[in-house]
């Protein structure tokens, strides 16, 4: 008897000392620090665009649709239901009835057409996505709850872009709107619907946000972090310390040497992935000797593709051709090291001797500059001399609008804003783009043109991607640029964020999703 | 005097009017375009055309000029087409952060500095010399921003005993701004905990910026302080007795300064400008990395803003210097 009653005690004791701590985990504090490279300059939906701000768009405000995983795919957020009309130019879309903005006021078809109409006024940031697709007048609310976009015309990849339509609260803008439509208000402070809202904002030092506990979506795990702070640190080898040390739990813009030596190191994770970022080297078609196409054969015959490998540590892939391998169509012929064609296309060029060419890269990245090591090294076989010059980005891209300024030779990371081929092969080989940093080799071939429009407006899958194929082989048969690898990621993750590698998604502005982080420790 | 304070403040107008000219027109020949760089890749020529004229970059270069020196009158330093914010606010917050680590680095140079010359002076090519001559010659050789990795390593990473980055704990309040210095503010406020974060923040950047000023101190005083030491009036005080501690102290030390206040004066530019390492390791928010951001995006509003507050600063302190000359040594006169 006294047996039982003395285990029972016990059973009570630990139940009740369970089921306290059991609430101390559920109302615990699970701040995530961020170590970032960057400043988030504005937090405006119609201004900001870019990686570090996109990620910060997508928890202070929601979109109609959002990416989600790897490879990533487009899921409804605010959207319940979408249809298409047969012609591909009208989308409705059916809001959910339950979103509510952060002040509580529901997020309805009205807000949708306000936000819609703002971005294309202010005409900055994402508004450049939506270019050409969708005109001021195109959003109309068809009911409370209904929204339809007419574009004027066709566009493939219409949901991907409407991942970077935030919905703003159309009564906080208003009473914000000042004389510039609210973009002086809006730059710190949010009139979103999203999951975590702004607690403190010191513009270049750091940026914190709380998280809504009562989120309308709710949150897709119990150790969800209950704040976020951005703190800049522009120094690498400070962020670096910060993950090691503990102080840190994530950091961006790292190298590959420093992932390499950190993986696994206390339980951190060095480079997620895979990524889609391509990475590869522009060559000026329109003036110099790389305007010859046989040189630009002779030149991707000749490159090292092996050595280029080597420079991420093992952790970059061959790129195969101008698309990362996840959205890559059909395979293709790619060039591979084969020093006896190099020199058969140096001979049927105007440069049969050789010659001389200019490698231009952006001041501090070591990776690009170890690219064009490996380029000299490669090309000189087959007498083609190559000098390497840094300079800074801004001074690099005034060079670009003039094809006879432009480089020889340019390297360049791109990732992308939403993940559809359009993305990657208009900005590097529409010829409407040619001069933009996207595409600084002047590159533009009528033919390649005409598909990639064709494609654009094209909402048939399996039509759109037959048509890229096209595109691709073209692109390839031209040589503008040299493909050389698919990248890592630049992102360090520290061992309290439990989850990172399942939620990662490699669109420019998901990587630092803190969402549907769960956090342990 | 009044007359002397005048007529350099007259000259600085002039000198702030000539570097707003230089810094305008030098970034503006640079063939970079910062509105296409802020306007982002897929911008259309419509919205290029737009942010063009919003920060006024489509009128002539002297218009763009005049206006900018206009609404400098009226203490509207322009907005920044990058951030997309006005720099006033922005200097006004940045400024004293890199403001408050140059006085301490310069104050922790001559409290170290000024000794360890003393020391070295009083003992002549005896040990203390050499150590502070070894001391001296590593500081100044030592690149700040090494040391400045090395002390993160050391003091916050290993021994956990200063904060790894930034100016005040994140958790807490900083004191309210009052000069925009926190240990100063702190101190104005009463509020000695929250200056005891502030330095713990503060010291080793400090430190790591403060060690040109603090070797070159040692060296000028030890220089200055022998030449005083063989002087006749010194030889005369010695042999009527005056306690050498009093001599040095009281006599030798005053004469031996005005070398010493010429090199703070130095330093306070050069430490001003040069702080951009440092506060890059130690995510100082200050003036330095503002710049530099400035600088990369080829963001000319800023670049102005800071070129002409950290010139204006530079001109001042150099009055200030002067002014001390005065004191320091009565025989100088500034004449018109």
């Amino acid at each position: 008897m006294r047996l039982r009653s003395l285990s029972l005690l016990v059973m009570v004791v630990l139940m009740a000392v369970l089921s306290v701590s059991a609430v101390g985990a559920q109302d615990a504090e699970r701040p995530v620090v961020m170590y970032s490279l960057v400043e988030l300059y504005t937090i405006d939906p119609a201004v900001g665009f870019d990686q570090a701000i996109g990620s910060t768009l997508k928890q202070v405000y929601d979109s109609l649709f959002r990416y989600v995983g790897n490879p990533p795919t487009v899921q409804p957020w605010l959207a319940d239901s979408y249809t298409v009309s047969d012609d591909g130019k009208t989308y409705t879309v059916a809001l959910r009835q339950d979103a509510v903005f952060q002040d509580g006021s529901p997020v309805n078809a009205d807000a949708v057409v306000y936000s819609a109409e703002r971005l294309l006024r202010v005409g900055q940031g994402a508004a450049g996505l939506f270019t050409g697709v969708l005109s001021p007048g195109g959003t109309t609310a068809v009911d409370a709850n209904t929204v339809q976009f007419v574009l004027n015309q066709p566009y493939g990849p219409f949901l991907d872009i409407l991942t970077w339509l935030f919905i703003v609260n159309p009564a906080v803008v208003e009473a914000n709107k000042g004389d510039d439509d609210g973009v002086t208000y809006l730059t710190n402070a949010s009139a979103g619907s999203g999951p975590y809202m702004i607690s403190n904002w010191l513009p270049g030092e750091s940026y914190e946000f709380t998280a809504n506990p009562g989120y309308w979506r709710g949150w897709p795990n119990e150790n969800y972090a209950t704040k976020v702070t951005r703190v800049v640190t522009r120094e690498s080898s400070t962020r670096r310390l910060g993950i090691e040390s503990g102080e840190a739990d994530f950091v961006d813009w790292m190298s590959v040497d420093d992932a390499v030596a950190l993986d696994g190191v206390n339980g951190i994770m060095g480079a997620p992935g895979p990524t889609l970022t391509v990475y590869d080297v522009k060559m000026n078609t329109v003036d110099g000797p790389t305007a010859d196409v046989n040189l630009r054969h002779a030149i991707a015959y000749a490159t090292d593709y092996d050595a280029m490998l080597a420079i991420w540590g093992g952790r970059g892939s061959r790129l195969a051709g101008p698309l990362p391998p996840s959205l890559s169509g059909d395979a293709q012929p790619m060039y591979n090291r084969d020093l006896d064609k190099a020199r058969e296309a140096l001979a049927a060029s105007a440069y049969p001797d050789g010659t001389a060419l200019e490698y231009v890269y952006v001041t501090g990245l070591e990776d690009e500059r170890r690219t064009g090591l490996v380029l000299q090294d490669s090309l000189k076989e087959i007498g083609i001399d190559v000098t390497i010059t840094a300079v800074g980005w801004a001074d690099a891209v005034a060079t670009f609008a003039d094809p006879t300024t432009a480089p020889d030779l340019f390297p360049l990371y791109s990732g992308t804003a939403f993940a559809d081929p359009d993305n990657y092969l208009w900005a590097s080989f529409h010829s409407s783009l040619a001069g933009n940093w996207t595409n600084p080799g002047h590159y533009g071939n009528p033919a390649v043109d005409a598909l990639l429009e064709q494609a654009r407006a094209t909402v048939d899958a399996a039509t759109r991607a037959d048509l890229y194929n096209q595109a691709v082989a073209a692109i390839l048969a031209d040589s503008p640029n040299l493909f050389l690898a698919t990248t890592p990621e630049d992102h360090i993750v520290g061992p309290r964020i439990t989850n990172y590698a399942a939620v990662y998604s490699p669109v420019m502005g998901s990587m630092e999703d803190f969402y549907f982080f769960a956090v342990g420790g | 005097m009044v007359r002397f304070v005048l007529q350099r403040l007259a000259l600085t107008l002039v000198v702030l009017i000539g570097l707003s000219m230089l810094t305008f027109f030098v970034a503006r020949i640079i063939p970079a375009d910062p509105i296409l760089l802020a306007a982002g890749p897929r911008a259309s020529e419509a919205q290029i055309q737009l942010l063009r004229e919003r920060y006024g970059y489509d009128r002539p270069l002297v218009e763009q000029y005049v206006r900018y020196m206009g609404d400098l009158l009226r203490g509207d330093l322009g907005t920044s087409v990058v951030l997309k914010r006005d720099v006033g606010p922005d200097l006004a917050r940045y400024f004293p952060a890199t403001l408050e680590l140059v006085l301490a680095a310069l104050l922790i140079g001559v409290l170290l500095g000024v000794p360890l010359g003393l020391v070295a002076a009083v003992y002549r090519d005896r040990l203390p010399d050499q150590i502070s001559r070894v001391f001296s010659l590593g500081m100044v050789s030592i690149p700040n921003f090494w040391l400045a990795i090395v002390l993160q390593l050391i003091l916050a990473f290993t021994l956990t005993i200063l904060p790894f980055t930034g100016r005040f704990d994140r958790l807490l309040h900083p004191p309210p701004t009052l000069t925009g210095m926190y240990t100063v503010d702190a101190l104005l406020t009463l509020n000695f905990e929250a200056f005891g974060t502030a330095l713990r923040y503060m010291i080793a950047p400090a430190f790591c910026l403060s060690l040109g000023a603090l070797a070159t101190i040692a060296r000028t005083v030890r220089a200055d302080l022998l030449d005083v030491l063989g002087t006749d009036y010194i030889r005369t005080a010695r042999a009527v007795g005056i306690p050498t501690s009093v001599l040095i102290l009281k006599y030798a030390l005053k004469n031996a300064s005005l070398n010493t206040l010429t090199q703070v004066g130095l330093f306070f530019g050069y430490t001003l400008t040069g702080s951009v390492l440092v506060e890059n390791i130690f995510s100082w928010p200050g003036i330095g990395n503002y710049a530099v951001s400035a600088a990369l995006t080829k963001d000319f509003v800023p670049l102005m803003g800071v070129t002409l507050l950290t010139g204006f600063a530079i001109v001042l302190v150099n009055i200030v210097t002067d002014f001390f000359y005065l004191v320091l040594d009565p025989r100088i006169k500034y004449t018109s």
